[in-house]
Protein backbone atom coordinates (compact mmCIF):
# COMPACT_ATOMS: atom_id res chain seq x y z
CA UNK A 1 0.00 0.00 0.00
CA UNK A 2 3.05 2.48 1.21
CA UNK A 3 4.86 1.32 -1.81
CA UNK A 4 1.88 1.46 -3.99
CA UNK A 5 1.88 5.60 -3.19
CA UNK A 6 5.57 6.14 -3.77
CA UNK A 7 5.46 4.97 -6.90
CA UNK A 8 2.61 7.20 -7.55
CA UNK A 9 4.39 9.90 -7.05
CA UNK A 10 7.23 8.57 -8.96
CA UNK A 11 5.28 8.71 -12.36
CA UNK A 12 4.65 12.07 -11.46
CA UNK A 13 7.69 13.99 -11.00
CA UNK A 14 7.54 15.24 -14.49
CA UNK A 15 9.87 18.00 -14.63
CA UNK A 16 9.18 22.05 -15.68
CA UNK A 17 11.76 22.98 -19.07
CA UNK A 18 11.31 26.66 -18.28
CA UNK A 19 9.96 27.68 -21.87
CA UNK A 20 6.47 28.05 -22.71
CA UNK A 21 4.96 24.88 -23.98
CA UNK A 22 4.73 24.60 -27.57
CA UNK A 23 1.49 25.39 -29.45
CA UNK A 24 -0.53 22.11 -30.73
CA UNK A 25 -0.15 21.05 -33.76
CA UNK A 26 -2.19 22.86 -36.26
CA UNK A 27 -3.91 20.46 -38.67
CA UNK A 28 -3.16 22.01 -42.34
CA UNK A 29 -0.19 23.21 -43.79
CA UNK A 30 -0.93 26.69 -43.57
CA UNK A 31 -1.33 28.01 -40.48
CA UNK A 32 -2.05 31.92 -40.03
CA UNK A 33 -2.91 33.43 -36.55
CA UNK A 34 -2.29 36.57 -37.74
CA UNK A 35 -4.49 37.26 -40.55
CA UNK A 36 -1.63 38.33 -42.70
CA UNK A 37 -3.06 36.47 -45.97
CA UNK A 38 -6.02 36.44 -47.86
CA UNK A 39 -8.05 32.83 -47.26
CA UNK A 40 -8.18 31.63 -50.89
CA UNK A 41 -3.98 32.16 -51.13
CA UNK A 42 -3.57 30.29 -47.75
CA UNK A 43 -5.93 27.31 -49.23
CA UNK A 44 -4.37 27.13 -51.91
CA UNK A 45 -1.00 27.43 -50.89
CA UNK A 46 -2.47 24.93 -48.44
CA UNK A 47 -3.21 22.47 -51.11
CA UNK A 48 0.59 22.88 -52.81
CA UNK A 49 1.95 21.49 -49.76
CA UNK A 50 -0.24 18.41 -49.58
CA UNK A 51 0.21 17.66 -52.89
CA UNK A 52 3.67 17.62 -52.02
CA UNK A 53 3.67 15.64 -49.15
CA UNK A 54 1.35 12.75 -51.94
CA UNK A 55 4.39 13.54 -54.15
CA UNK A 56 7.59 13.11 -51.53
CA UNK A 57 6.28 12.24 -48.62
CA UNK A 58 8.53 15.38 -47.28
CA UNK A 59 6.14 17.61 -44.77
CA UNK A 60 6.40 21.32 -45.38
CA UNK A 61 4.06 23.70 -43.19
CA UNK A 62 4.39 27.69 -42.80
CA UNK A 63 3.42 29.12 -39.61
CA UNK A 64 2.14 32.89 -39.47
CA UNK A 65 1.85 34.63 -36.39
CA UNK A 66 2.17 38.50 -34.89
CA UNK A 67 4.77 37.97 -32.21
CA UNK A 68 7.23 35.41 -30.45
CA UNK A 69 5.64 34.04 -27.13
CA UNK A 70 7.14 35.81 -24.52
CA UNK A 71 9.52 33.83 -22.55
CA UNK A 72 11.30 32.21 -25.71
CA UNK A 73 13.76 33.05 -28.65
CA UNK A 74 12.55 32.94 -32.06
CA UNK A 75 15.01 29.96 -32.59
CA UNK A 76 13.80 28.11 -29.20
CA UNK A 77 10.43 28.26 -30.08
CA UNK A 78 11.27 27.34 -33.88
CA UNK A 79 12.86 23.91 -32.60
CA UNK A 80 10.46 22.87 -29.86
CA UNK A 81 7.63 23.51 -32.04
CA UNK A 82 8.79 21.37 -35.07
CA UNK A 83 9.87 18.56 -32.42
CA UNK A 84 6.45 18.85 -30.29
CA UNK A 85 5.00 18.45 -33.85
CA UNK A 86 6.76 16.15 -35.28
CA UNK A 87 6.82 17.35 -39.12
CA UNK A 88 7.78 14.74 -41.58
CA UNK A 89 8.08 11.16 -41.47
CA UNK A 90 8.53 8.86 -38.43
CA UNK A 91 12.85 7.89 -39.09
CA UNK A 92 13.17 10.02 -41.97
CA UNK A 93 12.67 13.77 -40.26
CA UNK A 94 11.71 15.10 -43.94
CA UNK A 95 9.80 17.93 -42.43
CA UNK A 96 10.06 21.88 -42.89
CA UNK A 97 8.57 24.59 -41.09
CA UNK A 98 8.19 28.45 -42.25
CA UNK A 99 7.72 30.37 -39.34
CA UNK A 100 6.91 34.14 -39.86
CA UNK A 101 5.90 36.64 -37.15
CA UNK A 102 4.55 40.06 -38.35
CA UNK A 103 5.69 42.52 -35.99
CA UNK A 104 9.18 42.67 -36.31
CA UNK A 105 9.11 40.80 -38.65
CA UNK A 106 10.98 37.93 -38.03
CA UNK A 107 11.38 34.93 -39.34
CA UNK A 108 13.22 31.46 -39.11
CA UNK A 109 13.11 28.00 -41.34
CA UNK A 110 13.37 25.34 -39.31
CA UNK A 111 14.94 22.10 -41.07
CA UNK A 112 13.98 18.70 -40.22
CA UNK A 113 17.53 16.44 -39.58
CA UNK A 114 16.27 14.47 -43.10
CA UNK A 115 16.36 17.48 -45.11
CA UNK A 116 19.79 19.19 -43.99
CA UNK A 117 21.10 17.75 -46.84
CA UNK A 118 18.77 19.23 -49.85
CA UNK A 119 18.83 22.94 -47.53
CA UNK A 120 21.55 22.93 -45.48
CA UNK A 121 21.80 26.69 -43.42
CA UNK A 122 23.54 28.41 -46.17
CA UNK A 123 20.67 27.19 -48.47
CA UNK A 124 17.96 28.09 -45.90
CA UNK A 125 19.35 31.43 -44.92
CA UNK A 126 19.42 32.47 -49.23
CA UNK A 127 15.83 31.69 -49.17
CA UNK A 128 15.18 33.96 -46.36
CA UNK A 129 17.41 36.65 -47.96
CA UNK A 130 16.86 36.80 -51.32
CA UNK A 131 14.02 35.10 -51.61
CA UNK A 132 11.09 36.04 -48.75
CA UNK A 133 13.29 39.34 -47.33
CA UNK A 134 12.45 41.46 -50.52
CA UNK A 135 8.46 40.99 -50.85
CA UNK A 136 8.27 41.04 -47.59
CA UNK A 137 9.60 44.25 -47.17
CA UNK A 138 7.44 45.38 -50.24
CA UNK A 139 4.16 44.89 -48.03
CA UNK A 140 3.27 41.29 -49.88
CA UNK A 141 3.13 38.89 -47.29
CA UNK A 142 1.07 36.05 -49.50
CA UNK A 143 3.66 36.61 -52.06
CA UNK A 144 6.47 35.99 -50.31
CA UNK A 145 4.66 33.29 -48.32
CA UNK A 146 4.02 31.48 -51.99
CA UNK A 147 7.37 32.35 -53.36
CA UNK A 148 9.41 31.32 -50.66
CA UNK A 149 7.44 27.69 -50.85
CA UNK A 150 8.54 27.23 -54.01
CA UNK A 151 11.80 27.79 -53.49
CA UNK A 152 11.41 25.17 -49.97
CA UNK A 153 9.95 22.91 -52.41
CA UNK A 154 12.54 22.95 -54.97
CA UNK A 155 15.10 22.58 -52.80
CA UNK A 156 13.62 19.55 -50.87
CA UNK A 157 13.22 17.90 -53.95
CA UNK A 158 17.31 17.25 -53.81
CA UNK A 159 16.80 14.58 -51.22
CA UNK A 160 15.28 11.50 -53.32
CA UNK A 161 11.99 10.64 -51.01
CA UNK A 162 8.98 9.04 -52.27
CA UNK A 163 5.61 9.70 -51.52
CA UNK A 164 3.15 6.96 -51.09
CA UNK A 165 0.21 9.36 -52.92
CA UNK A 166 -1.46 10.24 -49.68
CA UNK A 167 -0.74 12.54 -46.70
CA UNK A 168 0.01 11.05 -43.24
CA UNK A 169 -3.75 12.72 -41.90
CA UNK A 170 -5.48 10.75 -45.26
CA UNK A 171 -3.65 7.57 -44.33
CA UNK A 172 -4.42 7.86 -40.86
CA UNK A 173 -8.62 8.65 -41.37
CA UNK A 174 -8.35 5.49 -43.46
CA UNK A 175 -7.10 3.34 -40.56
CA UNK A 176 -9.35 5.36 -37.64
CA UNK A 177 -12.67 4.11 -38.28
CA UNK A 178 -11.40 0.26 -37.68
CA UNK A 179 -8.72 1.41 -34.58
CA UNK A 180 -11.44 3.38 -32.66
CA UNK A 181 -14.36 0.73 -33.21
CA UNK A 182 -12.16 -2.63 -32.17
CA UNK A 183 -12.00 -2.17 -28.85
CA UNK A 184 -15.51 -0.48 -28.49
CA UNK A 185 -16.91 -3.45 -30.17
CA UNK A 186 -14.89 -6.00 -28.19
CA UNK A 187 -16.12 -4.22 -25.05
CA UNK A 188 -19.60 -4.18 -25.88
CA UNK A 189 -19.35 -8.17 -26.36
CA UNK A 190 -17.58 -8.91 -23.08
CA UNK A 191 -20.34 -7.29 -21.42
CA UNK A 192 -23.31 -8.63 -23.00
CA UNK A 193 -20.92 -11.77 -22.16
CA UNK A 194 -21.13 -11.00 -18.45
CA UNK A 195 -24.79 -9.77 -18.76
CA UNK A 196 -25.78 -13.51 -19.94
CA UNK A 197 -23.45 -14.99 -17.32
CA UNK A 198 -24.77 -13.37 -14.47
CA UNK A 199 -28.58 -13.83 -15.52
CA UNK A 200 -27.65 -17.70 -15.24
CA UNK A 201 -26.20 -18.22 -12.37
CA UNK A 202 -29.14 -15.42 -10.86
CA UNK A 203 -31.53 -17.85 -11.95
CA UNK A 204 -29.84 -21.28 -11.24
CA UNK A 205 -29.01 -19.99 -7.93
CA UNK A 206 -32.70 -19.10 -7.60
CA UNK A 207 -33.90 -22.39 -8.52
CA UNK A 208 -31.42 -24.34 -6.62
CA UNK A 209 -33.17 -21.93 -3.57
CA UNK A 210 -36.55 -23.44 -4.36
CA UNK A 211 -36.07 -27.10 -5.09
CA UNK A 212 -32.57 -27.87 -3.89
CA UNK A 213 -30.45 -29.03 -6.28
CA UNK A 214 -31.42 -29.40 -10.03
CA UNK A 215 -27.90 -29.06 -11.69
CA UNK A 216 -27.23 -28.05 -15.10
CA UNK A 217 -29.61 -26.05 -17.10
CA UNK A 218 -27.20 -24.60 -19.65
CA UNK A 219 -28.40 -21.34 -20.36
CA UNK A 220 -24.69 -20.17 -20.64
CA UNK A 221 -25.41 -20.05 -24.44
CA UNK A 222 -25.46 -16.75 -24.78
CA UNK A 223 -22.14 -14.33 -26.08
CA UNK A 224 -22.60 -14.86 -29.95
CA UNK A 225 -23.99 -11.32 -29.80
CA UNK A 226 -21.69 -9.76 -32.72
CA UNK A 227 -22.32 -6.00 -32.60
CA UNK A 228 -19.25 -5.34 -34.62
CA UNK A 229 -18.28 -1.63 -34.45
CA UNK A 230 -20.84 -1.65 -37.81
CA UNK A 231 -17.90 -0.32 -40.20
CA UNK A 232 -19.13 3.25 -39.90
CA UNK A 233 -21.07 5.34 -42.11
CA UNK A 234 -19.39 5.45 -45.32
CA UNK A 235 -16.43 7.61 -47.05
CA UNK A 236 -15.99 10.92 -45.06
CA UNK A 237 -12.63 10.96 -46.15
CA UNK A 238 -11.30 12.84 -48.89
CA UNK A 239 -12.83 16.31 -48.33
CA UNK A 240 -12.26 18.85 -50.58
CA UNK A 241 -9.65 20.28 -47.92
CA UNK A 242 -6.57 18.70 -46.72
CA UNK A 243 -5.08 18.52 -43.34
CA UNK A 244 -1.76 17.90 -41.87
CA UNK A 245 -0.44 15.36 -39.12
CA UNK A 246 2.83 14.77 -37.96
CA UNK A 247 4.80 11.31 -38.83
CA UNK A 248 6.94 11.57 -36.21
CA UNK A 249 10.15 13.88 -37.37
CA UNK A 250 12.96 15.27 -35.46
CA UNK A 251 14.97 18.59 -36.04
CA UNK A 252 18.35 19.36 -34.32
CA UNK A 253 17.94 23.17 -34.98
CA UNK A 254 18.94 23.05 -38.59
CA UNK A 255 17.54 26.01 -41.15
CA UNK A 256 18.14 29.89 -40.67
CA UNK A 257 16.61 33.14 -39.00
CA UNK A 258 16.31 35.91 -40.90
CA UNK B 1 -0.43 -27.73 11.62
CA UNK B 2 3.04 -26.60 12.48
CA UNK B 3 3.80 -28.37 9.30
CA UNK B 4 1.29 -26.18 7.20
CA UNK B 5 2.13 -22.76 9.51
CA UNK B 6 6.01 -23.13 7.86
CA UNK B 7 5.00 -24.00 4.24
CA UNK B 8 2.90 -20.98 4.47
CA UNK B 9 5.69 -19.10 5.74
CA UNK B 10 8.11 -20.32 3.22
CA UNK B 11 5.79 -19.76 0.41
CA UNK B 12 5.15 -16.16 1.22
CA UNK B 13 9.08 -15.64 1.67
CA UNK B 14 9.17 -16.80 -1.62
CA UNK B 15 6.35 -14.64 -3.30
CA UNK B 16 8.20 -11.71 -1.04
CA UNK B 17 11.49 -12.57 -2.75
CA UNK B 18 10.06 -12.64 -6.03
CA UNK B 19 8.14 -9.33 -5.65
CA UNK B 20 11.14 -7.36 -4.44
CA UNK B 21 13.56 -9.16 -7.22
CA UNK B 22 11.26 -8.27 -9.69
CA UNK B 23 11.01 -4.49 -8.86
CA UNK B 24 14.40 -4.17 -8.77
CA UNK B 25 15.12 -5.60 -11.82
CA UNK B 26 12.55 -3.16 -13.22
CA UNK B 27 14.33 0.00 -11.44
CA UNK B 28 17.79 -1.48 -12.89
CA UNK B 29 16.41 -1.81 -16.46
CA UNK B 30 15.07 1.67 -16.04
CA UNK B 31 17.82 3.25 -14.72
CA UNK B 32 19.89 1.41 -17.25
CA UNK B 33 17.46 3.08 -20.18
CA UNK B 34 17.99 6.59 -18.74
CA UNK B 35 21.58 6.51 -18.49
CA UNK B 36 21.70 5.07 -22.15
CA UNK B 37 19.68 7.96 -23.24
CA UNK B 38 21.69 10.55 -21.63
CA UNK B 39 25.29 9.06 -23.61
CA UNK B 40 23.39 9.06 -26.41
CA UNK B 41 22.65 12.74 -26.14
CA UNK B 42 26.30 13.29 -25.59
CA UNK B 43 26.96 11.63 -28.94
CA UNK B 44 24.93 14.64 -30.33
CA UNK B 45 26.66 17.22 -28.50
CA UNK B 46 29.92 16.00 -29.60
CA UNK B 47 28.49 15.88 -33.03
CA UNK B 48 27.36 19.22 -33.12
CA UNK B 49 31.16 20.42 -31.69
CA UNK B 50 32.51 19.01 -33.82
CA UNK B 51 31.00 20.24 -36.68
CA UNK B 52 31.79 23.50 -35.71
CA UNK B 53 35.73 22.92 -35.09
CA UNK B 54 35.45 21.67 -38.65
CA UNK B 55 34.63 24.93 -40.38
CA UNK B 56 37.12 27.08 -38.54
CA UNK B 57 39.86 25.72 -40.84
CA UNK B 58 37.97 27.19 -43.32
CA UNK B 59 36.66 30.00 -41.47
CA UNK B 60 40.71 31.23 -40.99
CA UNK B 61 41.45 30.93 -44.61
CA UNK B 62 38.82 33.07 -45.85
CA UNK B 63 39.45 35.69 -43.24
CA UNK B 64 43.45 35.66 -43.33
CA UNK B 65 42.68 36.02 -47.39
CA UNK B 66 41.04 39.44 -46.48
CA UNK B 67 41.79 40.89 -43.23
CA UNK B 68 45.35 39.93 -43.25
CA UNK B 69 45.36 42.84 -40.12
CA UNK B 70 43.55 40.39 -37.40
CA UNK B 71 46.41 38.20 -36.12
CA UNK B 72 46.17 38.39 -33.04
CA UNK B 73 42.54 37.44 -33.28
CA UNK B 74 43.04 34.60 -35.74
CA UNK B 75 45.63 33.17 -33.92
CA UNK B 76 43.39 33.15 -30.79
CA UNK B 77 41.00 31.35 -32.96
CA UNK B 78 42.99 28.76 -33.81
CA UNK B 79 44.74 28.10 -30.53
CA UNK B 80 41.33 28.16 -28.99
CA UNK B 81 40.38 24.90 -31.64
CA UNK B 82 43.11 23.41 -30.76
CA UNK B 83 42.72 23.21 -27.17
CA UNK B 84 39.32 22.23 -27.63
CA UNK B 85 39.47 19.40 -29.99
CA UNK B 86 42.07 17.74 -27.46
CA UNK B 87 40.05 17.60 -24.77
CA UNK B 88 37.87 14.66 -25.43
CA UNK B 89 35.25 12.58 -23.41
CA UNK B 90 34.37 9.60 -24.22
CA UNK B 91 31.23 8.06 -22.72
CA UNK B 92 32.53 6.84 -19.52
CA UNK B 93 34.08 10.31 -18.60
CA UNK B 94 31.33 12.72 -19.18
CA UNK B 95 30.37 10.83 -15.62
CA UNK B 96 32.96 12.64 -14.14
CA UNK B 97 32.02 16.32 -12.97
CA UNK B 98 35.72 17.66 -13.14
CA UNK B 99 36.40 15.99 -16.65
CA UNK B 100 32.96 17.91 -18.27
CA UNK B 101 33.29 21.24 -16.88
CA UNK B 102 37.22 20.51 -18.49
CA UNK B 103 35.34 19.98 -21.63
CA UNK B 104 32.66 22.92 -21.46
CA UNK B 105 35.46 25.58 -20.49
CA UNK B 106 37.68 24.32 -23.35
CA UNK B 107 34.33 24.78 -26.61
CA UNK B 108 33.15 27.96 -24.26
CA UNK B 109 36.78 29.14 -24.60
CA UNK B 110 36.42 28.45 -28.90
CA UNK B 111 32.69 29.76 -28.74
CA UNK B 112 34.08 33.28 -27.51
CA UNK B 113 36.92 33.49 -29.79
CA UNK B 114 34.77 33.09 -32.78
CA UNK B 115 32.74 35.35 -31.49
CA UNK B 116 35.50 38.16 -31.33
CA UNK B 117 36.65 37.03 -34.55
CA UNK B 118 33.46 37.94 -36.02
CA UNK B 119 33.11 41.28 -34.44
CA UNK B 120 36.47 42.15 -35.48
CA UNK B 121 36.08 41.33 -39.27
CA UNK B 122 32.73 43.96 -39.14
CA UNK B 123 35.41 46.45 -39.93
CA UNK B 124 36.64 44.79 -43.30
CA UNK B 125 33.06 45.59 -46.10
CA UNK B 126 34.86 43.36 -48.54
CA UNK B 127 35.19 40.36 -46.51
CA UNK B 128 31.41 40.91 -46.08
CA UNK B 129 30.30 41.30 -49.41
CA UNK B 130 32.44 37.86 -49.89
CA UNK B 131 29.69 35.48 -50.58
CA UNK B 132 31.70 32.25 -49.25
CA UNK B 133 32.37 33.94 -46.26
CA UNK B 134 28.91 35.23 -45.89
CA UNK B 135 28.17 31.39 -45.79
CA UNK B 136 30.56 30.35 -43.80
CA UNK B 137 29.21 32.73 -41.16
CA UNK B 138 25.26 31.39 -41.72
CA UNK B 139 27.17 27.80 -41.09
CA UNK B 140 28.62 28.99 -37.82
CA UNK B 141 25.12 30.80 -36.69
CA UNK B 142 23.27 27.42 -37.56
CA UNK B 143 26.39 25.26 -35.87
CA UNK B 144 25.68 27.54 -33.01
CA UNK B 145 22.32 27.05 -32.79
CA UNK B 146 22.54 23.54 -32.89
CA UNK B 147 25.16 23.59 -30.19
CA UNK B 148 22.36 24.96 -27.83
CA UNK B 149 19.91 22.60 -28.93
CA UNK B 150 21.78 19.82 -28.46
CA UNK B 151 22.61 20.89 -24.94
CA UNK B 152 19.91 21.78 -24.00
CA UNK B 153 18.20 18.30 -24.60
CA UNK B 154 21.13 16.86 -22.97
CA UNK B 155 20.48 18.65 -20.04
CA UNK B 156 16.66 17.45 -20.44
CA UNK B 157 18.02 13.97 -20.58
CA UNK B 158 20.01 14.00 -17.81
CA UNK B 159 17.69 15.87 -15.55
CA UNK B 160 15.33 12.66 -16.01
CA UNK B 161 18.22 10.44 -15.38
CA UNK B 162 19.01 12.21 -12.39
CA UNK B 163 15.22 12.12 -11.21
CA UNK B 164 14.65 8.59 -11.71
CA UNK B 165 18.16 7.69 -9.88
CA UNK B 166 16.98 9.68 -7.17
CA UNK B 167 13.24 9.02 -6.49
CA UNK B 168 12.49 6.37 -3.68
CA UNK B 169 12.55 2.74 -4.15
CA UNK B 170 15.30 3.08 -7.02
CA UNK B 171 17.73 5.06 -4.90
CA UNK B 172 18.33 1.75 -3.62
CA UNK B 173 18.78 -0.12 -6.96
CA UNK B 174 20.98 2.77 -8.07
CA UNK B 175 23.12 3.22 -5.17
CA UNK B 176 23.52 -0.65 -5.14
CA UNK B 177 24.46 -0.89 -8.52
CA UNK B 178 26.93 2.48 -8.69
CA UNK B 179 24.71 4.67 -10.62
CA UNK B 180 26.16 7.94 -9.82
CA UNK B 181 24.73 11.56 -10.78
CA UNK B 182 25.59 12.77 -14.37
CA UNK B 183 26.80 16.09 -14.85
CA UNK B 184 24.98 19.10 -16.59
CA UNK B 185 26.30 21.63 -19.13
CA UNK B 186 26.30 25.01 -17.34
CA UNK B 187 25.67 28.44 -18.96
CA UNK B 188 28.84 29.71 -20.03
CA UNK B 189 30.88 31.74 -17.30
CA UNK B 190 30.49 35.91 -17.93
CA UNK B 191 26.67 35.01 -19.67
CA UNK B 192 25.23 35.71 -16.62
CA UNK B 193 25.51 39.11 -16.43
CA UNK B 194 24.71 40.86 -20.27
CA UNK B 195 27.46 42.63 -21.87
CA UNK B 196 27.66 46.14 -21.85
CA UNK B 197 26.58 48.12 -24.95
CA UNK B 198 28.94 50.45 -26.29
CA UNK B 199 28.26 52.98 -28.32
CA UNK B 200 31.08 55.48 -30.50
Amino acid sequence: MLLAGFFLFEETSAFASGAPASPSRPDRYVTDLAGAIPKDRASALNEKLAAFERETSSQVMVYVDRKVPEGTTLEEFANRAFRAWGVGQKGKSNGVVFFLFTDGPRMRMEVGYGLEGAIPDARAHRINVEVIAPLLKAGDVAGALDAGADAILAAARGEPYKGTGKTEAERRRKASPFLIFLPIGFFIVIIVAFLFAFRAAWRNARRRGRRGSSSSDSSWTSSSSSSSGSSSSDSSSSGSSSDSSGGGGDSGGGGSSD
Amino acid sequence: MGKSVALGCIVLVLVGVLVVGGMAAGAYNKLNAADQGVSAGWAQVENVYQRRADLIPNLVETVKGAANFEKDTLTQVIQARASATQVKLDANSIKDPAAFEKFQKAQDGLGSAIGRLLVSVEKYPELKANQNFRDLQTQLEGTENRISVERGRFNDLTQSYNTLRRSFPTVIVANFAGFKDRPYFKAAEGTEKPPPVKFN
